[in-house]
């Protein structure tokens, strides 16, 4: 098993490296003279040449590229903000545990509202409760996030002023964020528990449990749910993917000092340097929570973990019994 | 009703499904019966109807697809389909037992095998002197499996000894009736022979009654003592199982016999069945098998025929067999 | 009793096989309620975008200074907006903004996503390998931010935008597209047709393509639907199109300022955005229904 972790390990240097080439040849791209933009209105065409020539900006783009990615990978060093001269890294260090305790929480309430509302449905096929799921699922997935916040924000914030509508002062400020974030993923899981269960239920050890006379109930949580669950992670893995990104537009309409928010406003005032730290840095926390999710995976499938733990499992038996 | 009562009676069996708003005849008026210790051989193709029957007598059709519309399962003189659902859990796995056709799909994945028997001995036994686990690594040694096996998953078996795992599962209980489906009909010859002697063993040992349903006639002649010949739903012929081989009389089992190659004949050429089996949402009036019988009457097409006795122990079902072609 | 059930439909499908494998799709998609109650209101959305000249007698770029952040009324459905302009007006011509972009952007996405997605699956081996690993690194970081970056780097105007949406839908649409090819081509009835004398280039237009289509068809009408999504995310952040089109994620944009006072100018643009989203999924759903039925019951 560790070995199975230290490979997927090495295999996500050789990614991260790419983003981070991506990241930095499409921010390389765009017009602008980041010099000229740090001096602003003050810059003289001097002022200007000199400073691209302290910045290094006159290399070529080879140049450039292995002078940053040496900068971020064996110095740790993010490089600072053009217009505020603090440390990228420190900021993000700073910021990460907002983004994750956003993310995180809006993940477990996915989960926890989407599973039993998708395998409620499944049991229940094709009748109401079916029906309804489905539709209140649709509906999630159909609005865009950052307008279910704003409309909770109304009601909640403006016409009931019972929840702030701003910033993180205390827990009760994370409630509309965590919603917000949340709620477009009920759907998709719902959905996908939902078909995973279907497919379940009609298996053959499923009519094979029945026939050994378990109850129903027996039957769904301990023959059908173990199964479905391994298809359910995948999808809690899929969701990760929609909270890491959907943070930062939630972050952006809160205000909440995280790390999304930090690259949007970057991406409005053109701070190259914290929007590529942003994604080369959320980029690896995200890998290393699907990672996460891949080994949760290994534990509920004892045939994914005989895979991972390779020689000492008795795989196939000759076929001679 | 005691004494010379059936140990399990079958009579005029009704199943249908509801497919899209369409109606599937699958069972139509099956009648048949089996004493302690006798196996039932049910023969039919593919889709005649043999697993919805065994299905219905442990009431495990799924629902709401599947529905009883007619007719009574006695089992020891009481009706299993008007028992609660309660009422038969205790019946299932425990008086009445399963064994699927397929078994790469048949056990559960992520539970371990010595698990998956010791569940259904614990269903059935409130009070246990040992562990369950440790009758479920009897049952497995039974079958052939070593014991220390038993905390291994489904996957690191091979198919001959996953179907020996759900017979043991199926057993474990000391059923007084077996169904099996198919039990070997997904695996090699040579393990098909070796999990049927198994098979027929155990069953002797327990007296357990037995219901086989197959498409092979060879393996109805090794081990049944009765056979029940479904086609379309129906029973065409049915009685025991000497006197059907030796006088097949409908027009359907003499094809089938026709079919099976001869070693011990010169040459012949194999008869075979013409046209197909009639579209189940969609059944012939009168006799199911007159559009492709070879002898077929006028009247063939507008009344069915009920079973008629033609023998000591030999009931057929078309009108025009006894009196010969 | 799947089993049973299973065989009795193959036979009668057997007899139906003079029609056509559409026909039977488009049917079963007619009797699904909530795809034929999605396609209506679509078709009804995508009617009321085209013919919006014709709809209303507001130019959608006017000031009207006399009546500023009117409420909703007989005279304006949805209200004005903070320089008097009908927000009904603006909704319907944004529509065409909106939906064209999404459908435009998915269309590129899904010619360049099939096509490296066949060509990989088919041929698989180095190039398979290097192209995945490309594509890993796309999908390393989250989808709209993904978006968000692409659209930073190519700038505003129409097609930047349309460019940055449809390259961040390549990578998924792509892999469909393998998995798809890698099944169907690993599938006995294409060593049957070779059997039979069946040319490469006709193995590939007439049986892969056509079998490995029916994933990619859902997540391309799903795709549109994200894609309208994505679209108003960037445009709400500043990035997406710029005033004064009346894009839908532009006016939330807008709106967003007046939250306090006027929770209205808020209200319909999400609404119109939920509505063609959400039609577009209920369609997309219907699709996967129909296209593989086995699924349903």
């Amino acid at each position: 098993m560790g070995k199975y972790i230290i490979r997927r390990l090495l295999w996500m240097i050789p990614v991260i490296l790419g983003v981070a080439v991506f990241i930095f040849t499409i921010m390389y791209w765009v017009p602008g003279d980041p010099a000229q933009l740090i001096l602003g209105a003050e810059g003289t065409p001097e002022t200007i040449a000199e400073l691209r020539e302290k910045m290094g900006l006159n290399e070529p783009y080879g140049v450039q590229l292995v002078r940053y990615l040496k900068q971020v990978f064996i110095e740790f060093n993010f490089g600072e903000s053009y217009f505020t001269r603090r440390s990228v890294g420190g900021e993000l260090i700073a910021r990460i545990p907002r983004t994750v305790a956003l993310g995180i929480s809006s993940m477990l309430l996915t989960i926890l509202v989407g599973t039993p509302l998708g395998i409620m449905a499944a049991v229940y096929q094709n009748r109401i409760p079916d029906r309804i799921c489905m539709i209140i699922a649709l509906i999630g997935v159909s609005m865009p996030a950052f307008w279910m916040a704003l409309m909770l924000v109304i009601v909640f914030s403006v016409r009931l002023g019972i929840l702030p509508a701003q910033g993180i002062d205390g827990v009760s400020s994370y409630i509309l964020p965590i919603l917000s974030l949340s709620f477009a993923g009920w759907g998709s899981q719902a959905r996908m528990s939902r078909s995973a269960m279907l497919e379940v239920i009609r298996s053959d050890y499923v009519t094979t449990a029945s026939a050994k006379g378990l109850t129903q109930r027996e039957v769904i949580f301990k023959h059908a749910l173990p199964n479905a669950m391994i298809p359910i992670i995948t999808s809690a893995g899929g969701q990760l993917a929609h909270v890491f990104g959907g943070s930062a537009v939630i972050e952006n309409v809160f205000s909440i000092p995280g790390v999304g928010n930090y690259m949007i406003q970057a991406i409005n005032t053109r701070d190259y340097p914290i929007v590529e730290g942003s994604v080369i840095f959320l980029a690896i926390v995200f890998a290393i929570c699907m990672l996460l999710v891949d080994i949760g995976y290994a534990f509920a499938d004892p045939r994914i973990k005989a895979q991972y733990v390779g020689r000492n499992s008795k795989r196939k038996v000759a076929a001679n019994d | 009703m005691s004494g010379n009562e059936k140990f399990l009676k079958v009579d005029n069996l009704v199943v249908e499904y509801t497919s899209g708003g369409e109606i599937v005849h699958a069972v139509n008026g099956v009648s048949f019966s089996l004493e302690r210790g006798e196996t039932l051989g049910l023969v039919g193709e593919t889709g005649a109807g043999k697993t919805t029957i065994a299905k219905s007598i442990l009431r495990i059709l799924p629902d709401p697809q599947g529905k009883v519309r007619n007719g009574s399962i006695r089992l020891d003189g009481v009706d299993l389909l008007e028992l609660s659902e309660r009422e038969m859990q205790g019946i299932r796995g425990n008086r009445v037992s399963m064994v699927f056709q397929d078994p790469m799909t048949s056990l559960n994945p992520v539970m371990k095998v010595g698990e998956q028997i010791a569940e259904v001995i614990r269903k059935h036994n409130k009070k246990m002197e040992r562990p369950a686990i440790q009758k479920a690594i009897e049952m497995l040694e039974l079958v052939g499996i070593p014991g220390s096996r038993a905390m291994e998953y489904p996957h690191q078996f091979s198919g001959g000894m996953k179907q020996r795992v759900v017979i043991a599962m199926a057993l474990a209980c000391k059923p007084d009736l077996i169904l099996a489906d198919e039990p070997t009909s997904a695996l090699d010859v040579t393990i098909q022979a070796q999990v049927l002697e198994m098979i027929t063993e155990l069953k002797i040992k327990q007296n357990t009654s037995m219901i086989l349903i197959t498409h092979d006639l060879g393996v109805v002649g090794n081990v049944c003592d009765k056979v029940a010949v479904i086609y379309a739903g129906e029973v065409l012929e049915y009685g025991d199982k000497l006197e059907i081989f030796l006088n097949p009389s409908h027009p359907y089992t003499v094809g089938l016999f026709g079919a099976i190659p001869d070693l011990s004949v010169k040459s012949r050429r194999l008869t075979n069945i013409e046209g197909l089996p009639p579209d189940p949402f969609n059944l012939p009036v009168g006799c199911c098998f007159s559009p492709r019988c070879k002898n077929v009457r006028e009247d063939c097409f507008k009344r069915k025929f009920p079973l008629q006795q033609i023998g000591e122990k030999h009931y057929c079902s078309c009108g025009y067999a006894p009196l010969g072609f | 009793m799947i089993s049973i059930r299973t065989r009795f439909r193959t036979k009668k499908e057997g007899r139906e096989k003079s029609e056509s494998t559409l026909h039977a799709t488009f049917m079963r998609l007619c009797r699904n309620p909530t795809a034929v109650f999605g396609g209506i209101v679509f078709i009804i959305l995508a009617l009321l975008v085209i013919l919006a000249p014709w709809l209303t007698p507001y130019d959608y770029a006017a000031y009207d200074t006399k009546n500023l952040f009117q409420p909703p009324s007989p005279a304006h459905w949805c209200g004005t907006d903070q320089f008097g302009r009908d927000i009904l007006t603006r909704l319907l011509y944004g529509g065409r903004y909106s939906m064209s972009m999404g459908f435009i952007a998915v269309g590129f996405a899904a010619i360049g996503g099939v096509s490296l997605g066949s060509i990989c699956g088919y041929i698989g081996g180095r190039l398979d390998d290097i192209v995945m690993r490309f594509l890993d690194i796309f999908q390393a970081i989250p989808g709209i931010l993904l978006t968000i970056c692409m659209a930073a780097a190519l700038g505003n105007g129409f097609d930047k935008v349309i460019i940055a949406l449809s390259l961040t839908r390549i990578p998924s649409i792509a892999r469909l597209m393998r998995g798809s090819v890698m099944k169907i081509r690993g599938m006995e009835y294409l060593e049957a047709a070779e059997a039979i004398g069946c040319s490469k280039a006709r193995r590939i237009i007439k049986y892969v393509i056509p079998n490995s289509m029916a994933p990619v068809i859902v997540e391309v009408t799903m795709g549109i639907a994200s894609t309208v999504l994505q679209l108003a995310t960037l445009s709400y952040i500043g990035l997406g199109v710029q005033p004064p089109t009346p894009e839908w994620g532009a006016m939330l944009s807008d709106a967003k300022r007046y939250i306090l006072i006027k929770p209205y100018m808020i209200m319909f643009p999400g609404i119109f955005i939920a509505l063609t989203v959400l039609s577009l999924n209920f369609l997309g759903d219907g699709l996967r229904d129909a296209l593989d039925p086995k699924l349903k019951d």
